[in-house]
């Protein structure tokens, strides 16, 4: 009895999970993701507000944002119009240049989760680099605001509005 | 280019801290200096003054200042992601310009992962007063554990052993102690009854289980009078993410008998995080073995599926409500022609266990997180249907008669409520106080032999516990509980019918004391007390068979509560160099049984042959020794950890096991003066090396030192004391990882366990053997393929 209701559980979870896939990739509508080198030359044509995500690969909730989060129609409508949009792997070690400096991973090799100075400088709160850590700047690059959690579309939209 | 507007790191600097909140001040003291870490210095690190808004972040060679400090005392907590944050205190006169270096540790091997079981709160492990040691899904994976049970070997004064090769019942024994002496606690909850604690921790797949933590000794007041060896706490994976995941293993033991476990398991949680449920599986089929080919198993075939789910809500951001449901079934069968219905056979255990479980539990903070408040319940019902018996090499009518009435059912239903309290301050103490009710209801009925236990044990438990944390180096945690247990019993077997009605009320002290020596060394040390109603546990509803006949255990009708004193003291390591982690772990244990209960073989036979042993209070007895943990990992690429027990057991007076009735013959008293099937050194090594993300190669192993094992040598139940050998069981796995797509990954795994083949040289043989004779490594040399399916 029990083994049948497993192999019933067993067919629900592969059917649902088939029933999600396809749903997703149909979005041609993405984020349009810039790197720090990229930002640099669209704030010198033209300024406007930008959006941070500071990631790590292993952080779990960010994985989360970038399926759930960042691909609701509303949320790539906000980001693509209103701001420009980085995206971040804080532990990366490629160099960024970015306002004439160069930044680098100065702790890889040094430690296990080697923060990159760009997330050192925009990213922590109280010394440590807990991600997702999501920064808000405006036209004139100013930090207006900084998330350090998860956030869901709805307290998204209301942090960017 | 228009680089002045937004350039400049400086600036970037001078705006997060405008958002930061770093305000200036009158000038008053400045503060300068430069943060190191071995030769490195650490940029990016914070330097702030505590309470207050002053600090600043070092430059890139680690250099920074404080300016307009005003005089004054301070807290100065120097912090960078990646090490230890540190503390320090600092006077500052006016117009001082005080120069300070500080050195930071890097932080690893696990030691800022959230541990619950020391406390029943979260806090960081590395500054938890008790010793708490982590089995994570990483060395579950890596010892190709299907059951929890196979992967606890792997830690500081744990030891998990076969008992039995009729029916494969295992026990955990902790410091050296026996099973009753842990507690066993499933997300911090004691749902695990007398009979469960038997099979549970074969029957929890390894794959729903996000870490199990163990605490040697007594500990914390939180977790029950019989927490004297230790609690064993099993932390299942809270989901994120929407997962999935299928796995297939299949051994091969010895080249012989086929162990195939299918395993599946997914998450599905909502965009906002408010709620979510993940659902397990599991299937597993075993055939049984016979390593000496005399026709009776030595592991039971075995045939095990569960099905469970657990669901989470949050109606605001201070609540959750959780709530788990599973079912399990399991059939094992040993002894000899498992084609024949059981009472055709010479000897049979039968067992199948049909169990649910289901358990709600909900949790408020107050707004200002200095109040938690938390109410569980959790209930567990097991039918089990048995078969002990057999015809035993016998073929007369009397046989055939007393075998096919062999049959037995077992009903056992456990309640377990609570309701928890915990008032932080803002200096970081805790006060926890609570309240917790269990009930357990076990029927065990064999009509056959006239068999009954028939036993309820209610215990109320008051419990309250003080964190005191006078200062960063020094912690205390000072608890009691008071349990009243409430144990009314009858106990048949044949003509003989004990009957127990026990009022016990029993308080129960632990104190914990921890000390930082330096930012390297800790101190801890503890007292606890611990008591065990008289009751039947686990082992006791468990027949074993002997010469072709049954062995039943009994309690004793003058059976009283049973005390115990730990002591424990210990060492810790703990430091990081550059990439490397070294840790270090020594810790003493002494451990005081005051009338415990112990099994003493008195020679009676009943009428129908079957053999008694009684459960009476024995000799007092001490346990003491010494737990060693030693890790080193250069990088994250290799780990290695190496750690063990060697310990002794003495009873105060000699303890008797055999007791000859009657006329006088040649089987005399047996007594010993040490516990029996306990090593006196047992320990453990792991190793894991990565060559890619993708390619791992883990060698694991457990060494048991030799133990004398008793042995039935005799229908009367005359004992023989083995000198056993010691065994090495070493295990190797590889395996490989391929990322097909983001959505989809695939793990290939292939690995021997028990390489050596260590394995007990010799068991009895045929319808009479003792059945219970059996020790050492679980299974003799076996190979495995895994291949595992997922998103993740």
């Amino acid at each position: 009895m029990i083994q049948k209701l497993f192999v019933f559980i067993g067919y629900f979870l592969v059917v649902l999970f088939y029933l999600c896939t396809p749903l997703q990739a149909q979005e041609k509508n993405e984020i349009h993701w810039l790197t720090f080198e990229q930002l640099e030359d669209s704030l010198a044509v033209k300024p406007k507000k930008v959006f941070i995500d500071f990631y790590t690969d292993w952080c779990t909730y960010c994985r989360k944002m970038d399926k759930v989060v960042f691909t609701k129609p509303v949320v790539i409508e906000v980001l693509n119009d209103q701001y420009y949009a980085v995206r971040f792997d804080a532990e990366t070690d490629t160099n960024v240049t970015f306002s004439g400096q160069t930044f680098i991973n100065n702790q890889v090799g040094k430690s296990r989760s080697p923060i990159h100075q760009i997330a050192q400088l925009l990213a922590l709160r109280e010394g440590q680099f807990a991600p997702p850590t999501l920064v808000i700047l405006d036209e004139t690059f100013k930090v207006t605001a900084r998330y350090f959690e998860y956030m869901d579309s709805e307290k998204l939209l209301t942090a960017l509005e | 280019m228009q680089t002045k507007r937004y350039s400049k790191a400086k600036l970037l600097v001078a705006l997060v801290f405008v958002v930061i909140g770093f305000k200036a001040q009158a000038q008053e003291a400045t503060l300068s200096g430069k943060v190191t870490s071995g030769n490195e210095s650490v940029g990016f690190a914070s330097v702030f003054l505590k309470g207050t808004t002053i600090g600043s972040l070092t430059e890139i060679d680690g250099a920074f200042v404080i300016k307009d400090i005003p005089a004054g005392t301070y807290l100065l907590q120097v912090s960078a992601m990646g090490y230890v944050p540190i503390t320090d205190s600092i006077t500052l006169e006016k117009g001082q310009t005080l120069n300070r270096n500080f050195s930071l540790n890097k932080d690893n091997l696990n030691l800022n992962e959230i541990v619950v079981s020391g406390t029943r709160y979260e806090q960081d492990r590395a500054n938890n007063p008790v010793v708490v040691n982590v089995v994570d899904s990483k060395l579950l994976n890596a010892t190709q554990s299907i059951a929890i049970s196979e992967g606890l070997n792997f830690q500081p004064g744990v030891r998990v052993e076969t008992n039995c090769q009729n029916c494969g019942f295992t026990q955990v024994r902790l410091n050296g102690l026996e099973g009753a002496y842990s507690q066993i606690l499933i997300n911090s909850r004691p749902i695990f009854s007398a009979l469960n604690s038997v099979y549970g921790l074969d029957q929890i797949p390894s794959n729903i289980v996000d870490r199990v933590e163990v605490v040697r000794s007594g500990g914390s007041a939180l977790y029950g009078s019989n927490a004297i060896g230790g609690t064993i706490n099993i932390i299942t994976k809270e989901p994120i993410e929407n997962t999935w995941e299928i796995q297939s293993n299949t051994a091969l033991i010895d080249g012989d008998a086929l162990d195939q476990t299918f395993n599946i398991n997914g998450s599905i949680v909502n965009e906002r995080l408010t709620s979510g449920i993940t659902f397990y599986g599991m299937n597993r089929n075993r055939d049984s073995y016979d390593a000496n080919g005399d026709g009776f198993t030595e592991l039971v075939q075995l045939e095990n599926t569960v099905l469970g789910a657990k669901a989470f809500f949050k109606p605001s951001d201070r609540s959750k409500i959780s709530v788990d449901f599973s079912a399990l079934e399991e059939y094992r069968r040993g002894g000899n022609r498992l084609d024949l219905a059981p009472h055709f056979t010479d000897i049979t255990e039968e067992l199948d266990h049909n169990t649910f479980f289901g358990g709600i539990n909900y949790e408020q903070w107050s707004k200002n997180n200095q109040h938690k408040f938390s109410v569980y319940a959790s209930a567990q019902s097991t039918e089990r249907r048995s078969y002990y018996g057999g015809l035993g090499g016998g073929r007369t009518a009397e046989d055939s008669l007393l075998a096919i009435n062999a049959y037995g059912l077992t009903e056992d239903l456990a309640i377990v409520a609570g309701v928890q309290y915990n008032h932080y301050f803002a200096n970081d103490d805790v006060i926890t106080i609570g309240v917790e009710n269990q009930y357990y209801d076990t029927r065990d009925e064999i009509q056959g032999y006239s068999r009954l236990i028939d036993q309820q044990v209610n215990t109320t438990g008051l419990f309250a516990q003080y964190e005191w944390r006078p200062n960063q180096r020094f912690t205390a945690l000072l608890g009691a509980r008071y349990d009243i247990s409430n144990v009314d019993g009858n106990y048949q077997i044949g003509g003989i019918n004990n009957m127990a009605d026990v009022n016990v009320g029993v308080l129960s002290p632990r104190v914990t004391l921890m000390y930082s020596l330096n930012e390297y060394l800790r101190f801890r040390g503890g007292y606890a007390r611990g008591f065990r109603a008289p009751q039947a546990f686990n082992e006791d509803l468990h027949i074993s068979s002997v010469g072709g006949e049954p062995l039943f255990v009994i309690l004793s009708e003058d059976l009283d509560k049973e005390t115990s004193d730990a002591f424990t003291a210990s060492l810790n390591y703990t430091r990081n160099i550059g990439l490397a982690q070294v840790n270090f772990l020594l810790e003493g244990f002494y451990t005081q049984l005051q009338n415990p209960f112990t099994q003493v073989s008195t020679g009676a036979v009943l009428p129908n042959g079957s053999i008694i042993e009684e459960v009476r209070n024995g000799e007092g007895a001490t346990v003491s020794g010494v737990n060693f943990e030693a890790g080193y990992s250069p990088s994250s690429k290799l780990v290695l950890q190496l750690g063990g027990t060697i310990q002794q057991s003495s009873y105060d007076e000699p303890q008797v096991l055999f007791e000859p009735e009657g006329t006088p013959s040649d089987e005399s008293t047996v007594a010993v003066d040490e516990f029996v099937r306990n090593p006196d050194l047992y320990g453990y090594f792991t190793t894991f090396y990565s060559f890619s993300e993708a390619f791992t190669i883990d060698l694991t192993g457990t060494y048991t030192g030799a133990m004398i094992v008793p042995r039935v040598v005799s229908e009367s139940g005359f004992l023989d004391l083995v000198d056993t050998d010691p065994f090495f069981d070493v295990n190797l796995k590889a395996s490989y990882r391929f990322n097909i797509s983001e959505d989809f990954r695939l793990e290939l795994s292939s690995g021997v366990k028990n390489i050596f083949n260590s394995y007990q040289p010799e068991f009895d043989t045929g319808p009479e053997r003792d059945s219970d004779f059996i020790y050492g490594p679980m299974a003799p040399r076996s190979v495995f393929i895994s291949v595992k399916i997922g998103n993740l």
